[in-house]
């Protein structure tokens, strides 16, 4: 199951208790909705950074008048990508 | 909200990654040409920098020398509202982002192949910085106080607010010192190193909290009576709750200094050390020292503007967007002060830094500890940057926000921002303007915000808030085609009951007549005290609408694109509303 799959799988569960979850007779769906939301939450940031973390190459579409390929632009280091980052200044 | 223009103008920071090396330099000119191509396809005209939403984008050269060392700037059409403004400012983003691939595309065909990064953000760790300025027309002259006393207040009372409202605008940042030279350590706010004045009328050097270079200019036709608030001061921000928030408070703090509606609010003992030490402080709680010797946080400071701005409206009106922004402004100085982090899905500096703690957790390290220029100090400074890339692919602030619930804006409100103008100022009149260039033979000029032409025809636009001109309008319908009447064969107008409400009795009276040629049956003409013409009516059928456009056009020469119909289903009762002459 993809990252994005399980954000909305496990987002559709939470809406749905919350739906039926307001009950003066059994409060304690609640708290097992927070601690799902907190964990859903958790493994979102994991997946973000762990994809910031893992692109090494990153394609590019290459449309040369009659021609078209895909070609590849090693992704740059993190120091490289940094130091590269050199804007003019401005106001 | 009172009358006031607001406006937005953003310097996007520039990177292309090439395939065959890695990164050109000096390609900002060419990258530009590229986007300025893609957006002129797209929303603008040959020859001018504005766009059909009545912006303005444009390269901003730093040296006439050196055309390569420039910005690519984007500055909002005049809005009416600060909600307005942030929609506006998304919009920008959204098309800039959309642009990209196709720019790629263009440079390619010059020669330059790879990837285009555009990023929203304000400094580079080579000690550089670009701003997002905000504009607000604000009152020159007062019933209470002299110019320059009016002046004085102004910065006396916005100086304590814009260095503490870094709290829930601020956009975040990784180093301490203009190149990290103080430490790798988290502040909140971008440019508070980068801001060494307290007054002054530079942006280049010497930025200061207070900016004085546009006092001078107006954002009204009438600059003895209004002036134009320039601050250059903050962060460019990517979340659009936090832009609504930072222009709405100050928006309702320009509305009690006109009104003369504040009581008494301490000084900071020294201004630019109290910006640095609330931006180094993640937690809000660092007390800063004030003119009578006490102290006091960034919260407790902004939270006796928002008591005094709370009491001012008990006893005066505040509209529904003043009412929420005093709303939000309550809830995030609550959220701050409980655990900021509560508010990662709505302020920039928050979502960043989560990230951030995330990351320095698994390398088992914590912000006192990072050694400079070692793979974590890189690769957090990577994340800072990546957070405001423009495109959704790659944004960190887009994967981070992307699933939350927009509390804003919809999409679909975004969308027609990038392709309307707010219809209530001046930049209504441009995007007119330059609609009727994209749709006909017509030649259209535009090289001031104040001014257009239309083939040999100059019109003014002086005022920021005048959204009607009569003389644009019949130069419009004499150069289009009205649209073509659309109604079904069996339509039934007896059914429909129309009110015409309008000051001008004879021109309601010559559509009355208009429409019951049509057929209409029962169609009345109503005196109204206003410049406004408004129809009202019982029920409306999807044709109607086309066709009391066309008769507008016809008889008046307002084009159907120039309102919004109003029609409420659950009333059976609607409106439409154009401003005419009178």
């Amino acid at each position: 199951m993809s990252s994005q799959e399980r954000i909305q799988n496990t987002t559709g569960q939470s809406r749905k208790t919350w739906e039926t979850e307001p009950s003066l007779l059994n409060p304690q769906p609640r708290e097992e909705t927070i601690a799902e939301q907190i964990q859903t939450e958790t493994q979102r940031l994991d997946d973000i950074l762990d994809d910031f973390l893992g692109d090494t190459v990153v394609a590019t579409e290459i449309i040369d008048g009659t021609q078209a390929g895909v070609g590849f632009v090693r992704k740059p280091s993190s120091e490289e990508f940094v130091r590269e980052f050199r804007q003019p200044g401005g106001q | 909200m009172r009358d006031r223009v607001f406006s937005l103008e953003t310097e996007y920071a520039i990177m292309f990654q090439s395939s065959s090396q890695n990164i050109l330099k000096n390609l900002n000119r060419e990258i530009f040409e590229a986007l300025r191509q893609t957006l002129v396809e797209q929303y603008g005209i040959p020859n001018s920098s504005f766009l059909i939403n009545g912006s303005k984008f444009y390269y901003d050269a730093l040296w006439r020398s050196d055309e390569s060392t420039g910005n690519i700037e984007w500055s909002l059409p005049e809005c009416r509202t600060a909600r307005e403004t942030a929609i506006y400012d998304n919009a920008a983003d959204r098309a800039l982002a959309q642009a990209i691939p196709a720019a790629e595309q263009h440079l390619q065909q010059e020669g330059f192949v790879g990837r285009l990064f555009l990023i929203k953000n304000n400094v580079d760790s080579h000690g550089n910085t670009y701003g997002c300025h905000e504009n607000y027309q604000a009152e020159r002259i007062t019933h209470w106080l002299s110019v320059q006393d009016h002046l004085r207040m102004t910065i006396r009372y916005l100086v304590p607010f814009l260095v503490t409202r870094q709290i829930f605008c601020g956009s975040g940042r990784v180093g301490w010192g203009k190149t990290s030279e103080q430490g790798v350590r988290f502040q909140i706010m971008q440019r508070a190193d980068f801001i060494e004045e307290i007054v002054s009328k530079e942006t280049v050097q010497e930025r200061a909290i207070v900016n004085l270079s546009r006092e001078t200019e107006s954002l009204m036709a009438d600059n003895q009576r209004h002036r134009r608030l320039h601050l250059i001061l903050a962060d460019s921000n990517m979340s659009g709750w936090a832009t609504h928030l930072k222009l709405g408070t100050t928006g309702i703090i320009l509305c009690l200094l006109e009104e003369l509606g504040f009581g008494e609010i301490p000084h900071l003992q020294n201004p630019l050390q109290a910006l640095r030490q609330i931006s180094r402080d993640p937690t809000c709680t660092v007390p800063v020292l004030l003119s009578n010797g006490s102290t006091a946080t960034a919260i407790e400071i902004q939270r006796l503007y928002l008591n005094q701005a709370e009491t001012y409206f008990q006893t005066h009106m505040a509209s529904s967007e003043e009412q929420a922004i005093l709303r939000d402004w309550r809830i995030v100085l609550d959220q701050l002060e409980q655990d900021p982090m509560q508010l990662s899905d709505r302020l920039d500096w928050v979502a960043k830094k989560r990230l951030m703690d995330l990351y320095l957790q698994r390398q088992g390290q914590d912000w006192q500890n990072i050694p400079e220029n070692g793979e974590v100090h890189y690769k957090l400074l990577e994340l800072d940057i990546q957070y405001h890339n423009l495109s959704p692919q790659t944004s960190l602030f887009h994967k981070l926000l992307v699933d939350k619930p927009d509390t804003l804006a919809t999409v679909a409100e975004i969308q027609q921002a990038q392709i309307q103008p707010p219809p209530y100022t001046r930049a209504w009149l441009r995007g007119t303007a330059i609609e009727l260039a994209r749709n006909s033979e017509t030649k259209v000029a535009i090289d001031f915000w104040d001014k257009l032409k239309i083939d040999q025809c100059s019109i003014a636009i002086p005022d920021p808030l005048e959204f009607y001109s009569p003389q644009l309008c019949t130069l419009v319908a004499a150069r289009t085609q009205p649209s073509p009447l659309t109604a079904p064969r069996d339509a039934d107008r007896s059914q429909h009951r129309i009110v015409i409400c309008t000051s001008n009795l004879v021109a309601g009276e010559r559509l009355a007549d208009a429409l019951i040629q049509l057929g209409y049956q029962s169609v009345r003409v109503r005196e109204k005290d206003s410049g406004t013409l408004r129809f009202q009516w019982n029920s409306v059928d999807s044709w109607m609408m086309e066709e009391v456009s066309h008769v507008l056009h016809r008889e008046m020469g307002v084009l159907a694109t120039q309102f919004e119909p109003e029609f409420s289903p659950e009333l059976s009762v609607g409106s439409i509303s154009i401003h005419l002459p009178s």
